[in-house]
């Protein structure tokens, strides 16, 4: 948190995190009586203090690319329009009653942000084929075992193939995606929320001790 | 405990496929460039007694010519490397001499293993390599000058070195003395055409050119649909038992970047919902997500009732807005939704919207987690259902289904709809005749889709096709 | 008003028409080469998004929920229990002094020997930060055991065992050894006999145990990278039917091909 302060100073920011978080635990699992309201105030300050940090960090964007402006690096033009464009939205958005929902920014939304994004991430439908072409190749083992689910499952989907192939092959793919998929996929749930579980109680077990 | 090599600047060790010394900051790859250029200046390969005492090591060049194989050396993940034989022991460090070309080993390794990363090192072992012996190295190789040319250089210091065992020390040796990995894992610059990370564009072109054919040549009705994975039949019921005039809490966390699917597997539940006169309590944990919630239901809502009014959709949807914070602030919606919406996004409390006193007395009747992510049901389902146990639905995309399922085995979820697929079995589920301007776009999805499936069966051959061709050209 | 119904005059649904035409198009030539368009296309995009959540993070957050209410003291908008002090005006302060202190830390860093405001400003900063954080770290553990951990741990089990549900034996049970492979080969990996000191033949089990569990991850990811493709094509044909049909069905697409092919 503050490297080349006081150890004291990162060992205070540890323990405001600990005790708030052993204030959420303690009311999530009833572990003490009364925290619950004590809860739900931490609750509804994460939510203004989020709201702040969004703009604290969008203002940090604003703050980069003036910079580039300032200093005429490379691609200042770019960052000039990531700003007129950012500013022009904003103050549409503050000076205008009904904020978001004015015509203007509800045009904005409509003309440049849903297509722009839409367009972008439509892109990565290509990059999905080519990382096929790159990756599924039968040169290993786990390569064959992706090749074969990936198969399945898409011969299965797609109409064209599906009714080309024997309805067994449905079956098949429909219990293999109920039983042995789910039964690994709940394999990686249990390990990712393990995972969690351990980070986060060895970061409380740290309260206090900045090092291990 | 990975493998490591001394840096030559400070002779600390660092990961193999270090690019910096983690210690010194020395930059790895440009010691090497320029000791390169050094020798190429003198004139071929320096002899070893024209390097200076204090000369970094340095792997060897690219062997030009592999006994058998052709000139060019393949990259690093396909290389087949040969297993060069165990070593005696005594050996004098983890520095290597450049060895000369033409240097043969025996057999290759598994190709199934990483052979550096599944090195376990033992504990036990000295942190340093031994010496191939006479009848181990290549004949032009003199153990002996190799011997003495070694302890010119100083040792690592073996605090800072890892325990390696023998598996280890051989596998090390062989990245030194055959083709060097680290050449071939130089940073490349960025390429103007945004190349260097496989950009294919034949790939590409041959898919827009398939989609686009297909897309535009024939507006007919498709014989078969698409089949409907397991959930969808679920989710039908639980909305189906909804009482009118239920209260149903949706987190609507997709934006316009993935309506494109999105609105195709929403749009069908929201149309059920509608026709079930539920009132919908829509929040968001996306900026973007309450514009792209208004839009889909207003459009769901012309296509139930035939035309949409500002107090009709007022009278069906209230907007909760943004909520910000992430998994921080969801569990105000099962603890405390009062707090968690006490005014609707036009300001309005809940003495004027019934729909938030509902929910604040009551509880939802069903929860709608409508992402093109799996990130928030999962959120939803750890910060928000076990606080309020209301029944919960997944309408997910394509991608985002898998890892709900083991969520729908536990009953967790009571039903899942993804991908457009989804979308189009809960249309037949609604029994309700769509127009044909309604119809075409989802013809057009699956005719689309036949076409795709094609595409990515021919690169898929041809992908392989590749793979043997290059292993034949080795 | 309606998201169909604009009171601005037809010229800005035309404008809106072609730049979302051109921008979609700049975003698309990505496909030929990373040039200045493609880039220009993606600096307007992220400014006006960032705008746009600029916009939204005042307005249904900052304003609906803090400020409006201090404000607006004569009609309160939360429960009569709850005080004013600690849902606004805390909130109000730590987020200001977030404010404060983030702007501080845009300036510069505060080696060397900063001002006694500079430094206070940032000791005080922790608090908000720390509250975020914990609620962060809490939320996380609890929803973790509650939300996975707890209920796919005891449905693995109820599958599993004996007592389980009678027709589904079987097949809980190699859904048990599949979810539990899977989760040794996550966790721990290959079982090496040099790391865990165990008899050969345990060794073996606890391998092959683990074989199936990565062997079933590998099949899971193949289901993956499918609905992955699926995902990802069904948002491309939708972004192409834009450019071959949506577009062709716009007033300003009808007004040109009239004046192109000789219409009135």
């Amino acid at each position: 948190m503050f490297s080349t302060h006081a150890q004291w100073i990162n060992r205070l920011g540890l323990v405001i995190i600990f005790v708030v978080a052993a204030l959420i635990i303690a009311s999530r699992f009833h572990l003490l009586p009364g925290l619950q309201p004590v809860a739900t105030i931490l609750y509804t300050w994460v939510l203004l203090l989020a709201a702040f940090a969004l703009l604290l960090g969008i203002a940090s964007v604003a703050w980069v690319h003036l910079g580039h402006i300032q200093g005429g690096e490379a691609e200042w033009g770019l960052s000039l329009i990531l700003l007129i464009g950012l500013l022009g939205v904003f103050a549409i958005g503050i000076l205008s009653p009904v904020g978001a929902n004015s015509p203007l920014i509800e045009w904005v939304f409509d003309a440049l942000i849903a297509p722009g994004q839409a367009s972008l991430f439509a892109l990565t439908g290509f990059f999905v084929v080519a990382a096929a072409y790159r990756y599924l190749r039968v040169d290993r083992p786990d390569a064959i075992w992706i090749l074969v689910g990936a198969l399945l499952a898409l011969l299965i989907q797609t109409p064209l193939s599906q009714q080309l192939l024997p309805p067994i092959f449905t079956g098949l793919t429909d219990w293999l995606l109920v039983w042995p998929v789910m039964a690994a996929l709940r394999g990686a749930l249990l390990g990712g929320a393990l995972a969690v579980l351990i980070v986060g109680l060895r970061l409380l077990a740290r309260g206090g001790n900045p090092r291990p | 405990m990975t493998s490591t090599f001394g840096c030559p600047h400070c002779g600390k060790g660092n990961p193999i496929d270090a690019l910096f010394c983690a210690f010194c900051g020395t930059r790895l790859q440009d010691v090497e460039t320029s000791l390169r250029e050094q020798q190429d200046q003198q004139g071929g390969e320096a002899a070893d007694e024209d390097l200076p005492e204090d000369a970094p090591i340095l792997p060897p060049r690219p062997a030009r010519r592999l006994r058998g194989h052709a000139t060019r050396p393949s990259p690093p993940q396909e290389r087949k490397i040969d297993d060069p034989p165990d070593p005696e022991p005594g050996s004098s460090g983890l520095h290597r001499p450049p060895l000369r070309a033409d240097t043969s080993f025996s057999k290759p390794p598994s190709s199934t293993e990483d052979p550096v990363r599944s090195a376990a090192p033992t504990p036990t072992d000295r942190a340093d390599l031994s010496i191939p012996s006479s009848s181990e190295v290549p004949n032009d190789v003199d153990p002996a000058e190799l011997a003495a040319w070694l302890e010119r250089f100083p040792q690592p210091n073996p605090l800072s070195t890892p325990m390696l065992s023998d598996e280890t020390r051989r596998q090390l040796r062989q990245l030194f003395v055959s083709e060097v990995p680290l050449a071939e894992i130089l940073p490349h610059e960025a390429r103007s055409d945004g190349g260097g990370l496989q950009r294919r564009t034949w790939i590409y072109w041959l898919l827009l050119a398939v989609l686009g054919f297909a897309l535009l040549f024939g507006d007919e009705a498709p014989e078969t649909l698409p089949h409907v994975w397991p959930g969808v039949g679920g989710a039908y019921a639980a909305i189906n038992t909804l009482p009118t005039g239920s209260t149903v809490l949706i987190d609507w966390a997709y934006d316009p970047a993935t309506a494109g699917e999105m609105d195709q597997v929403a749009r069908p539940v929201i149309e059920h919902l509608i026709a079930q006169n539920a009132d919908l309590i829509v929040i968001s944990q996306l900026p973007l997500g309450p514009a792209s919630a208004r839009r889909l239901i207003a459009a769901a809502e012309t296509s139930v009732w035939g035309e949409i009014t500002a107090q009709r959709l007022d009278a069906t949807l209230v907007e909760g807005g943004f909520l910000p914070g992430g998994a921080a602030t969801l569990p105000l919606l099962g603890q405390a939704p009062a707090l968690g919406l006490p005014v609707d996004l036009q300001g309005r409390s809940a003495e004027i919207r019934p729909p938030l006193q509902t929910l604040t007395e009551d509880g939802p009747a069903l929860a709608l987690v409508i992402s093109a992510q799996f990130e928030p049901v999962q959120r939803w389902l750890e910060q928000v259902q076990p606080l309020n146990q209301t029944p919960t639905l997944a309408i997910t995309s394509a991608a985002a289904a898998p890892p709900l399922r083991p969520y729908l085995d536990s009953g967790q979820l009571a039903g899942l709809v993804s991908g457009y697929n989804g979308g189009i079995g809960y249309r037949q589920l609604l029994l309700r005749p769509l127009a044909r301007a309604e119809q075409i776009p989802l013809w057009r999805q699956i005719r689309g889709h036949n076409s795709a499936l094609i595409v990515l069966l021919i690169v898929l051959v041809i992908g392989n096709l590749a793979l043997s061709l290059e292993r034949r050209s080795l | 008003m309606t998201p169909f119904s604009s009171p601005l005059p037809p010229f800005w649904d035309h404008l809106g028409v072609v730049v979302g035409f051109l921008l979609s198009l700049a975003i698309f030539s990505f496909i030929l080469r990373d040039t200045w368009l493609v880039r220009l296309a993606q600096y307007l995009l992220v400014g006006v998004s960032l705008g746009y959540a600029a916009v939204i993070a005042w307005q249904s957050v900052l304003w609906l929920r803090l400020f409006r209410p201090l404000l607006d003291a004569a009609r309160p908008t939360f429960p009569p229990t709850m005080d004013a002090l600690w849902l606004y005006w805390a909130p109000l302060g730590l987020g200001l002094i977030l404010w404060l202190a983030g702007i501080d830390a845009l300036r510069g860093s505060i080696a060397g020997r900063p001002s006694p405001l500079r430094r206070g400003l940032r000791l005080l900063a922790i608090l908000p930060m720390g509250i975020l954080a914990g609620v962060a770290v809490g939320v996380g553990i609890a929803g973790a055991i509650q939300g996975t951990l707890l209920p796919q741990f005891l449905r693995g089990a109820d599958l599993g065992l004996p007592a389980g549900p009678p027709g589904f034996l079987i097949m809980g049970m190699l859904t048990l050894l599949i979810t539990t492979g899977a989760l040794i080969h996550l966790q721990v990996g290959k079982v090496a006999a040099v790391e865990w000191k165990l008899p050969n033949f345990l060794l073996s089990i606890l391998n092959g145990w683990r074989w199936i569990g990565e062997r079933a991850l590998w099949l899971a990811a193949g289901f993956l990278f499918a609905q992955l493709f699926t995902s990802r094509i069904t948002l491309l044909i939708a972004r192409l039917e834009y450019f071959l049909f949506d577009l062709r069905a716009s007033e300003l697409w009808i007004w040109l091909s009239a004046r192109v092919g000789g219409g009135p």
